[in-house]
């Protein structure tokens, strides 16, 4: 009688099992656990499954069996039918549970660059924290972070492990803190002055669901997401990976602003978000020698555009030096100078952004059954 | 809105926000995958243009999650699982009353 055969023996024999449906043998699939082969020539293995509904489930079987059984040196074959249903979505958690501490989330868009939409999630930000709100702020910016430099962090933020819902050991970014709100931006981690993110869209998308998931952003009545500027990718993966409580667009007063917003208005409407109001940024600007209000760039356009697509109109912002150098200093106009007409405006669209969000926690969301 | 998935019946049951109920087979709603792989994308025609019929495990529902608040992404058994379906494509679809 000849020598139990060796574990390669065994799993050289099942590798002529291939599976019909995946198009790959059940040894390179890793279907086959727990092989145990005995100095008596007992060989025993567990034939793990995709699905116990498997159709070919008998005949694997009955092949396994045979293959094995007749391989020199084996006197006995005890395989075990079990089946392990992989996660269909991987293990990415779902739209709902993708920031379990956070009650709000609210993101801040705009058509095109250059309207102030930062500054405006920024010191939208602080003005909620001031208010007594716990809040924090994503910057979704990938490609032009301005986070950092408008709220004068220059740190990296510290990795600590800690426990999650089933009680295993992972990695978490700690948020960092400014003014009073917490802060997780790509500028942080990747170096913000020089380094350019020459990324393709679906490494943006992952970046921005790791600042979602693998940040420790701890209980937040607000989370204020800094989204960059257009409809592409960022957008879309926010939209997608979590149930957005609403959108704030940000325009300045010319047509071709607000026809841009416009753009991103309905982009969000086909995401079904709800557009919590438009903000007109740069409306005027008061002259310091005469003291008059000038509109450079026309009056009114994102109210009227509001009025017209029926979103509420949440406030105009001035275009003042005071707010643009304070930005660059890395101190948001509501904390540098809160008397100002600009910080002003900022704290009354908190309060009106405020009051629609908790208009909208009344609604309900889909429930989800899966049995 | 409420969405039940049966994995032992292979069926998804939607009961929609006005009371409407629809109910799809899992093998319906494989057939009708939106997804780039499935449908083709730029003109150029996909998976389900070429095939006839798919195995046992590709029309077994597994599972389902929502997709922001726009659609619901289906898993089936063979682990083909990129399908966004959206709210509005299903309240579309032919559906056959509980």
């Amino acid at each position: 009688m000849s020598a139990a055969p060796t574990e390669q023996d065994v799993l050289t024999a099942l590798s002529h099992i291939q599976d019909p449906d995946l198009g790959r043998d059940v040894v390179s699939l890793g279907m086959i656990k727990n092989l145990a082969i005995g100095a008596d020539g007992k060989v025993g293995f567990t034939f793990e499954l995709t699905t116990p509904a498997c159709p070919v489930r008998d005949r694997f079987h009955t092949m396994a069996e045979e293959i094995v059984s007749a391989l020199p040196g084996v006197t006995a074959v005890e395989v075990k039918m079990t089946a392990n249903v992989r996660p269909a979505f991987g293990n990415r958690p779902p739209a709902g549970e993708m920031l379990p501490g956070v009650r709000q989330t609210i993101a801040v868009a705009s058509g095109k660059g250059g309207v102030g939409k930062s500054t405006v999630a920024v010191n939208l930000a602080v003005a909620l924290a001031r208010s007594g709100a716990r809040v924090g702020l994503l910057d979704a910016d990938i490609y032009g972070p301005s986070i950092p430099g408008m709220t004068g962090v220059h740190e990296q933020p510290r990795v600590v492990e800690k426990p999650n819902s089933k009680g295993e050991l992972q990695k978490r970014l700690l948020p960092l803190e400014a003014w009073g709100i917490k802060m997780m931006s790509i500028g942080f981690i990747a170096g913000e002055s020089t380094t350019a993110m020459v990324w393709r869209g679906p490494m943006v998308s992952r970046a921005i669901e790791q600042m979602m998931q693998d940040v420790d952003w701890g209980e937040l009545d607000y989370l204020v997401i800094d989204l960059p500027p257009g409809t592409g990718d960022a957008s879309l993966t926010i939209g997608q990976a979590i149930p957005l409580t609403g959108v704030t667009i940000v325009a300045t007063p010319q047509d071709v602003a607000v026809d841009i917003a416009v753009k991103a208005l309905q982009m969000f409407r086909q995401l079904n978000v709800t557009v919590l109001g438009l903000i007109e940024n740069m409306s005027w600007f008061t002259c310091a020698d005469c003291g008059k209000r000038h509109h450079p760039f026309g009056h009114g356009g994102a109210e009227r555009a509001a009025q017209r697509l029926g979103v509420p109109f949440l406030g105009a912002l001035p275009l003042e030096t005071e707010i643009r150098v304070e930005a660059d200093k890395g101190t948001p106009i509501v904390v540098a100078a809160p008397e100002s007409e600009g910080a002003q405006a900022f704290t009354a669209i908190a309060s009106q952004l405020a009051a629609r969000t908790s208009i909208q926690s009344f609604r309900r969301l889909p429930v989800l059954n899966v049995r | 809105m409420a969405i039940d998935l049966a994995r032992a019946e292979n069926r998804l049951r939607i009961e929609w926000e006005d009371g409407t109920i629809s109910e799809f087979p899992g093998e319906q709603l494989r057939w009708a995958c939106p997804c780039a792989e499935c449908r083709g994308e730029m003109g150029s025609g996909g998976r389900l243009d070429r095939v006839e019929d798919l195995p046992g495990p590709e029309l077994q529902l597994q599972d389902a999650r929502l997709i922001g608040q726009y659609a619901l992404g289906l898993g089936f058994a063979s682990g083909h699982a990129t399908g966004i379906y959206t709210f509005r494509y299903l309240r579309g679809l032919q559906h056959f009353p509980a």
